[in-house]
């Protein structure tokens, strides 16, 4: 089998960072978690991702950063492959209307979560954006019923057909 | 155990696959039709036990293999390629498609979900009966559209509902086992319930044997509705309730508006005309004809809709039908009854044929099963063999494919409720395990009770 599919969490701060990965617990069993503390670690990750062919299925990320910040490295990440089904979640308390705006309408953003959030919250965006990514990226949705949107994937199957 | 990564590679299995049937080609004696068929007929088995490629790409596969080698020029047969080629129009694949299209429009206009709100209902509040209302209600609409699909939207039906009970209730297992149960024994039940139904229709057919919609009926809906009792008193048996009452309380449907009355009244005059073929004399398939054409034409199925039809399905059974017809015309059935392991008869050749079925069904696709088997069992019944000896082995093997279910590999539905992780492979494995042993036992029975209704 081939390898399962990443989420990515780009966060400086470790107590936040272990907080994000912890509350992502559920979604191991199909996902892959990776953490970054900055851009530069979290594009060299993307690059072997794409090296190794191992699909991007989410990107939760900071916007405040050393160094770039989230929304650069999401505009920057769109525009070299606007095709890409991954799906991309602002998680902070600091990006500014301009920043956020641009998150929108060029870094293809889909969500976004105001600090400090609750677990459950993140539980459920998490949830629906890998559900929405299994679905585009033409995952076999029968692999992810079990922790992911059940009704959503079996809609699926049901239009897929079969015998 | 381990198996090495070069014997799990698809090519290793084509290649395989391909000596084997240059094997039987070279070794097998008799006639040059005969040779290519049977190395035909293994390059199929082959193809769709082992999924090597997509089940309807093997069917295209044998399609065209079975031309370019039975067909003129190459002299071994008489069989123009058009022949084979209609097969993609026969009666049973329009039956088919119509009955697709009345699926989708069930499905586009929710007519499936008031359904199954309102029928689940109907038999109360006691634990049983709401599993076995459940169960039923998955049965009847899996007898009208997919199996897959009826299962997939039970499913999400009751999934949220489902994961309101405790975990440790054990009748949580019981209602999601009683969804595929009920969509694999309600395709019994009419020739468009499951392509295998429709596959023994079609190769019966080509041997003149004809057999219409409620005849059909006469022998499948029995059959099923017995099944599902025992099922899910058996399942009850297994996981019983903790509670007295049980109140599946799926939520509203979006009600009709004037699209999906009319979508209502052509199901209603489709499933009208099919059930009275015998006296009015339009054929099944005329009817799924019309079906077809009043949905096209009032614009209640657009081209979305027909683009989404399941064309591979419909290809899987040409490669079924064809491989019949070249089986026949090309000598090999002729060549399979004169074997002295077939000189068996009766009931003792019934039974191995269902068994055989029940057993390859239950580790692959029912309809490659049907489509694979039911050729060879026909043809062992013997070229003179009467209408009811052949149509009894096809009907039974058939039916038999429909009663797999003992792994989440058997058929698709259970692969979706397996998928939710509130049942065990070992739950599955003994439910419909003994559901599918039961099931074969039963059929054996009965069935020389109900043939002669049928023809």
């Amino acid at each position: 089998m081939s390898a399962p599919p990443v989420i990515l969490c780009v966060e400086d701060e470790s107590e936040v960072r272990d907080a994000i990965v912890r509350d992502l617990g559920p979604f191991s069993s199909a996902f892959q978690i990776e953490a970054a503390a900055d851009i530069e670690e979290a594009e060299a990750l993307v690059n072997e991702l794409a090296q190794d062919r191992i699909p991007l299925a989410l990107i939760l990320c900071d916007h405040r950063l050393p160094g770039k910040n989230g929304v650069d490295f999401l505009v920057e990440l769109e525009s070299k492959s606007p095709d890409s089904t991954v799906r991309k979640v602002l998680v902070t308390g600091q990006a500014g209307h301009q920043d956020t705006i641009r998150a929108i309408n060029s870094g293809g953003l889909n969500h976004y979560i105001a600090k400090p959030w609750q677990p459950e919250d993140l539980h459920k965006v998490v949830r629906d954006e890998l559900t929405q990514f299994v679905l585009s990226a033409g995952l076999p949705p029968l692999n992810y019923t079990a922790i992911l949107d059940a009704s959503l994937l079996l809609e699926r199957i049901a239009q897929q057909g079969g015998e | 155990m381990q198996v090495p990564a070069i014997l799990r590679h698809k090519s290793v299995h084509a290649a395989v696959a391909v000596v084997l049937a240059l094997l039987v080609y070279s070794i097998l004696p008799g006639e040059e039709a005969v040779k290519r068929t049977a190395a035909v007929f293994v390059i199929a088995a082959a193809f769709w036990s082992l999924e090597i490629v997509a089940l309807h790409a093997t069917s295209l596969l044998v399609v065209a293999l079975l031309i370019l080698g039975l067909s003129p020029p190459t002299g071994a047969t008489d069989v123009s390629y058009k022949d084979f080629m209609f097969q993609f129009g026969n009666n049973i694949i329009i039956l088919f498609m119509g009955g697709f299209i009345l699926a989708k429009a069930m499905s586009k206009f929710e007519i499936d979900r008031i359904i199954a709100r309102n029928l689940i209902r109907v038999l109360g509040t006691k634990p049983f009966w709401v599993m076995f209302g459940l169960m039923a209600t998955t049965g009847f609409l899996s007898m009208w559209m997919s199996n897959t699909a009826t299962t997939a939207m039970m499913v999400a039906m009751i999934n949220p509902l489902v994961d309101q009970f405790d975990r440790d209730d054990k009748f949580r297992t019981a209602l999601v086992l009683a969804v595929p149960v009920g969509a694999n024994i309600g395709g019994i039940g009419t020739p468009v319930g499951t392509p295998p139904n429709a596959i023994a229709m079609g190769l019966l057919a080509n041997e003149g044997i004809a057999i219409d919609f409620f005849s059909w009926m006469i022998l499948g809906v029995p059959i099923a509705v017995t099944m599902m009792l025992f099922s899910a008193a058996l399942l009850f048996f297994m996981f019983p309730s903790k509670h007295d009452s049980v109140v599946l309380d799926i939520p509203e449907a979006k009600s009709l508006d004037w699209q999906g009355w009319t979508a209502v009244g052509i199901a209603l005059l489709t499933v009208v005309l099919w059930l009275t073929g015998k006296f009015h004399g339009i054929s099944s398939a005329t009817v799924a004809l019309v079906a077809a054409t009043l949905f096209a034409v009032t614009g209640l199925m657009g081209k979305k809709e027909f683009k989404s039809l399941d064309w591979d399905i419909l290809i899987l059974m040409w490669g079924g039908l064809a491989l019949g017809l070249g089986m026949q015309k090309g000598g090999l059935t002729t060549w399979i009854v004169d074997l002295p392991i077939f000189q068996q008869e009766g009931l003792v050749l019934l039974v191995l044929a269902s068994v055989v079925g029940l057993a390859i069904a239950t580790f692959m696709s029912h309809t490659a099963t049907a489509n694979l088997l039911i050729p060879v069992v026909i043809a062992m019944m013997g070229v003179g063999a009467a209408s009811a000896d052949k149509a009894s082995i096809a009907i039974l093997v058939a039916v038999a494919t429909s009663f797999a279910m003992a792994f989440p590999v058997s058929t698709p539905p259970n692969a979706i409720a397996f998928s939710l992780g509130v049942i065990s492979v070992k739950d599955l494995a003994k439910a419909g395990g003994l559901i599918s042993i039961v099931g074969v036992i039963m059929l054996l029975l009965v069935f020389r009770h109900l043939i002669p209704f049928v023809l």
